[in-house]
């Protein structure tokens, strides 16, 4: 018996009988001595019932809506039926709502999460083969099923679905892949039903394997909840799925899909004659059906409007921003690679103005030409209606045809949600892969797979991952710059900050990840003995993190230093593990010698005064290290955690840091504590009363003086009117705009 | 592959309806959809009219402002406008009518607002639901659902449908009844809050309907009211701008109230294309003569032609510039025949790229090429003017910033001229404008300034 896992597909319309086969091939497989996971990939949820001898197993599907991510375990959905055969039901939306298919992949993506199929060695989907969508299709994606069986009785639309199966089979392999175990023969007694089935098998090239003939075993065994298999007599029955699960512990011979197209269908199955007579039938039918459908569709929307207004919205975070947008904004950086989205005019445009509006900004604001912002590598196969419904790969494809023409070093293709929603598996493209072009494909799925930070780091890993060499051994004075902060203004300056230090330190930049690179540097990641983190945020330290188990990397332990200790901190710390200290000390004293001229002389008017501040940022040491040094003091600090991650404001353990969400807990804070200055980076409508108010960018400009120069703007502002005297005339705003 | 990213990558129809409908007055425009789906339009909006604010973070000390005191979930996130469901994938798979439902009720329950209107994302749409019946059970003003808002199809197409889906949702059948109107009346179809300068283009052509005794009902989709909505079938005329946006409006209350229709023959840009929507308006509606001296517009025509005389002049004298001067254009067949033409009629310019972003319109396209055709003096001259703006060396382009942006990386040396968003990151305060005498003015004065940085 061939041990190795396989996964295999039973397919066929509804109603043909496909989970009564199903779970009779897995009870029969069972028997074997095989350990079997049966799962349903049909919205009725029934395709395990006999195997559960009739108890309704929870879906994975309603299960997820219920259930917080964190909190799913698979064992609320995972049943073991006869024979200690693992039944799972996919399950599926209430009819009318949502998209069945998008419910099938996300049932797969929690089993493969959870390692469902894991110890198990033969895996059956079952699945309705009506509707051959994206998602309906994902078990014979190559990742899933290893062999499709069509079950089909000798009625046309039966074969019409089994057809289509093979449309869907022959897509994702091409011409040359090999998956179709064959047919199962589900007898219905129609009129030359053997013909017809024969003559189809024959046509597609493909053996019938069985045939279950009309029988009662079916009817006793359905009234007894069981399957065939468990049931004493019927042998006859029974040796039938034996066979079958023979076929499948035996060689499994595999063929290729050869779909007919419809007229073939028509010829083979029907003959042209009794086609036309069936399609005259229905054009007769056709009124009555409209004016059904019509009552139809009433009754449905008033029960779906009153479903509606009675349900509730889970509870779940907002996401902010979309994975594919991030992505994105992240691969652009590239320069010598093309970008893809497989997306919507729309999707691609938002991303186009995330990565083009630092640089017009920066452009018209202060001269400078950033290319990777002006002018990126970046096209949209742009989605239509008919994509959506069709599938887009086909236009992908072609994109990347034409991208290939180029010879780019690198395609990075990445999905928004409406090709994540129609099933489009992106993941093909990258057989298109040539000896020139390298392809990669990153399912973002728009905001399906998360959101905006999710997208950087899906695309930072998975460039890593699929170029990186490990086997590279560091060598030389060279350094890396990860988690650069792409859309912000400030980002060009810094890095031009430290790539001053590091030219005085005799150290260079091998890559630069998140920033402006090549596809060859992201190869050569390694060459560098040691890794710098530009901004200090939880994407950043996770990235860290991750590269340091997966490429046993170093890194120096803090960001690109802002203010004038951490300044001199980092300085000393890289310059020790490069060995060249001897080259710090003119640059450190000379910084020294004015931040302390600048303390002394701002000390007079800061020295006292108190802080309450409000941010979004992270790690504001810089900020309070220089606030001490002058003489102020911070009694509280608000934290927005917007993105739902780690926060560490401050190693100082005397501050207090307080994460709120209520706009009321600061202005409390701010009666109760009288702060001479109230910082914030997200409002400056603060509310009245008697205080400074004051923004900082959420990006800040590291080096020495940083600190310094935030204080200096501070001291103006107590030296001088606090507010401009247009705050005043919000009532006429009122008067003439409200 | 062509790196022309307008051709690959422009505002579609989602932004065009989210736009059109953003431009009406009090209206709440929620869109079905992720907040990566929000964030442009929101803080696109927000600078581009001045109007009140519906949410501003952090500020709940005006009891009149209708904030909610959370800052992570209510529908904003933190900027102004366009609230949004921030659908997840999980949305996706069992519907987004829970999300749309609770929206609804909070918005209702906290704004003061005339319209609604719900605008499906493009992932949204797929899964077809549909927030109609939601919305006319928690509601009892008008509400314009877009349940399929077009995936990749043109801006005017959106805008197209959604001004037209706003009439359906507001207007009876019959006109308003005992409104009478001494001097004629008239409503503007076509502009929207996204084209640049659009405040002082409609000041400008209030200006001059002012001076016509004509009355401007409804700038339909610029800044209309409900009322003004209304009121749209009691009009004498309905001037169509960008006919790709807005000639299937003109036609449909035609049939609908009898209201006679005014195609302009390109955008009022130019003191020729002013002069000539003036003196048919003139005819149509019986308005003052334009010919004789004492018409205002004329008066201010011709002011403004001496002034522009005067420092063409100027630069023609010592440079002998802008005539023959290249010049390369971005926009939608309105923009690209419109412009045009008053650069080659007026200034002497020559076309070295027309590069086309938006719907065919075969009308207008044979308005250009005839143009071309008169100003040849043999037929090759203008052959390959129609192609990718990122090939052109014209000293002067118009487009958008992007498009500007981009070229600036290229090695010629040229001035680019703002016609179309996005803009480069300047906020303008003081209205400008391309349309009307003042417009034209302007435009002359970006083109002056700019031949100066290559003389």
């Amino acid at each position: 018996m061939n041990k190795n896992k396989i996964e295999f597909a039973v397919y066929g319309k509804g109603g043909i009988g496909k989970s009564t086969i199903s779970a009779n091939i897995s009870a029969a497989l069972a028997i074997k001595g095989n350990k079997v996971m049966q799962i349903g990939c049909d919205p009725k949820h029934d395709s395990t019932r006999y195997l559960m001898h009739g108890e309704i197993i929870p879906t994975v599907v309603e299960y997820l809506r219920k259930t917080p991510e964190d909190k799913a375990l698979l064992s609320d959905v995972l049943r073991k039926g006869c024979f200690g055969i693992k039944c799972i039901e996919a399950g599926g939306p209430r009819p009318g709502v949502g998209c069945a298919g998008r419910g099938v992949i996300s049932a797969f993506e929690f089993l493969k999460k959870h390692h469902a199929k894991d110890d198990c060695n033969r895996i059956l989907y079952d699945v309705l083969g009506d509707v051959v969508c994206g998602g309906f299709a994902v078990p014979v994606r190559k990742e899933y099923a290893d062999a499709v069986f069509l079950v089909t009785s000798g009625e046309y639309m039966s074969l019409y679905a089994a057809n289509n199966i093979l449309r869907g089979v022959r897509n994702y392999d091409g011409e040359n892949g090999k998956r179709v175990a064959g047919i199962i023969y589900n007898e219905r007694k129609i009129s030359d039903e053997d013909g017809r089935v024969n003559r189809f098998a024959k046509a597609v090239n493909l053996p019938i394997i069985v045939k279950v003939p009309r029988s009662n075993a079916f009817s006793y065994a359905e009234e007894e909840n069981m399957t065939v298999m468990e049931i004493e007599g019927f042998e006859a029955e029974k040796e039938i799925f034996t066979k079958i699960a023979d076929y499948i512990d035996g060689q499994l011979p595999l063929y290729k899909a050869l779909p007919l197209d419809d007229d073939e269908l028509e010829n083979v199955v029907l003959g042209t004659e009794k086609r036309r007579k069936v399609f005259e039938e229905k054009s007769t039918d056709n009124n009555d059906l409209v004016i059904k459908s019509d009552i139809d569709n009433k009754d449905f929307s008033d029960s779906c409007l009153d479903n509606s207004l009675k349900e509730e919205v889970p509870e779940r975070m907002p996401l902010y921003g979309c994975a594919f947008n991030g992505a994105t904004t992240e691969a652009i950086h590239v320069r010598d690679a093309y970008i893809i989205a497989h997306a919507p005019k729309a999707c691609s445009f938002y991303a186009w103005q995330n990565i083009t509006s630092p640089g017009r900004r920066n452009l018209f604001n202060r001269g400078i030409l950033m290319p990777s912002s002006l002018n990126p590598n970046f096209f949209s196969t742009n989605m239509n209606h008919a994509d959506a419904v069709f599938g887009g790969m086909d236009k992908l494809r072609k994109k990347v045809t034409e991208a290939l023409l180029n010879k780019p070093k690198l395609i990075i293709v990445i999905s928004s949600c409406v090709s994540g929603i129609i099933g489009d598996d992106i993941k093909q493209i990258e057989e298109m892969s040539t000896k020139d072009t390298l392809i990669i494909a990153i399912n973002a799925d728009g905001d399906i797979e998360g959101d905006y930070m999710k997208g950087i780091e899906m695309c930072r890993h998975i460039l890593m991952e699929k170029l990186a060499n490990k086997d590279i051994i560091p060598c030389g004075k060279f350094v890396n710059i990860i988690n650069e902060t792409g859309v912000s203004n400030n980002s060009s300056i810094n890095f031009n900050t430290i790539k001053s230090f590091l030219d005085k330190l005799g150290i260079e930049i091998n890559c630069r990840l998140g920033g402006d690179t090549t596809t060859q540097n992201i190869i050569n990641f390694k060459k560098a003995s040691l890794n710098l983190i530009a901004d200090d945020n939880p994407t950043g330290r996770m990235l860290e993190s991750w590269l340091k188990d997966n490429y046993q990397v170093n890194f120096i332990e803090k960001s690109f230093p802002i203010g004038f200790k951490q300044t001199v901190k980092w300085l000393n710390e890289l310059a020790e593990f490069f060995n060249c200290k001897d080259k710090l000390y003119g640059i450190v004293e000379n910084q020294k010698e004015i931040y302390e001229k600048e303390i002394a002389m701002l000390k007079p008017v800061l020295n006292g005064k108190t802080i309450l501040m409000t941010t979004i940022n992270t790690n504001l040491d810089w900020l309070i290290s220089a606030c001490k040094d002058v003489g102020m003091k911070f009694v509280w600090i608000g934290v927005i955690n917007y993105l739902h991650q780690d926060i560490m404001i401050t190693e100082d353990s005397k501050i207090k840091v307080e994460e709120y969400t209520h706009w009321d807990t600061a202005k409390d804070y701010i009666k109760k504590l009288h702060p001479d200055l109230v910082i914030s980076n997200h409002t400056q409508r603060v509310g009245a009363g008697d205080y400074v108010a004051e923004a900082i960018p959420m990006t800040l400009v590291c080096g020495f003086q940083s600190g310094i120069n935030i204080l200096k703007r501070w001291a103006k502002l107590f030296e001088t009117k606090r507010n401009g005297e247009w705050m005043n005339d919000k009532a006429l705003f009122e008067k003439y705009f409200a | 592959m062509t790196k022309h990213y307008s051709k690959n990558i422009s505002p579609d129809s989602i932004t065009g309806s989210i736009m059109a409908l953003e431009g009406v007055k009090n209206i709440i425009v929620l869109i079905n959809g992720p907040m990566g789906c929000k964030f442009y339009h929101s803080s696109t909006s927000e600078f581009l009219t001045i109007r009140p604010i519906l949410y501003v973070p952090g500020e709940d000390d005006n009891e009149k402002k209708p904030v909610s005191n959370t800052f992570l979930n209510n529908y904003f996130f933190m900027q102004p406008r366009v609230p949004c469901t921030y659908l997840d994938g999980y949305d996706y798979v069992y519907g987004t009518l829970p999300k749309i439902k609770d929206a609804i009720i909070y918005l209702r329950d906290n704004i003061d607002f005339d319209i609604m209107a719900i605008i499906n994302s493009p992932g949204a749409c797929l899964i077809g639901d549909n927030p109609s019946l939601l919305a006319k059970e928690l509601l009892d003003i008008p509400v314009v659902v877009i349940e399929s808002p077009g995936l990749s199809e043109d801006f005017d197409d959106g805008y197209k449908k959604a001004s037209n889906l706003l009439l359906d949702s507001i207007l009876t059948n019959e006109k308003i009844k005992n409104i009478t109107h001494k001097r004629p009346l008239v409503n503007i179809l076509g502009l929207s809050i996204y084209d640049l300068y659009h405040e002082g283009n409609k000041a400008e052509l209030m200006n001059i309907f002012t001076k016509m005794d004509i009355d401007t009902g409804c700038f339909l989709c610029m800044e209309s009211s409900l009322e003004d909505i209304k009121k749209i079938p009691n009009a004498d005329l309905n001037i169509v701008l960008y006919p790709e946006r807005s000639l299937e409006t003109a036609q449909k209350l035609k049939e609908a109230y009898g209201t006679d229709f005014y195609v302009c023959d390109c955008l009022p840009i130019g003191f020729d294309a002013i002069e000539k929507m003036v003196k048919d308006l003139c005819e149509l509606l019986k308005s003052k003569n334009y010919e004789i001296e004492e018409n205002l517009v004329k008066q201010e025509a011709e002011k403004s032609r001496a002034k522009a005389w005067y420092y063409i002049n100027q630069t023609f004298l010592r440079y002998g510039k802008p005539k023959g001067v290249y010049f390369a254009l971005e926009g939608n067949w309105s923009q690209i025949y419109s412009y045009s033409k008053f650069f080659m009629d007026y200034l002497g310019m020559l076309p070295e790229c027309l590069s086309l972003v938006g719907p065919e319109n075969e009308i207008l396209e044979e308005k250009t090429k005839e143009l071309l055709s008169k100003h040849a003096q043999k037929e090759e001259v203008f052959k390959d003017v129609f192609k990718d703006i990122q090939e052109s060396k014209a000293e002067l382009v118009f487009g958008n910033a992007n498009t500007i942006a981009s070229l600036k990386l290229n090695k010629h040396i040229f001035c680019g001229i703002e016609i179309a968003l996005p803009g480069m990151g300047y906020t303008d305060i003081i209205p400008k404008a391309h349309f009307g005498f003042k417009g034209s003015l302007f435009l002359i004065e970006q083109v002056l300034n700019g031949l100066m940085s290559n003389l």
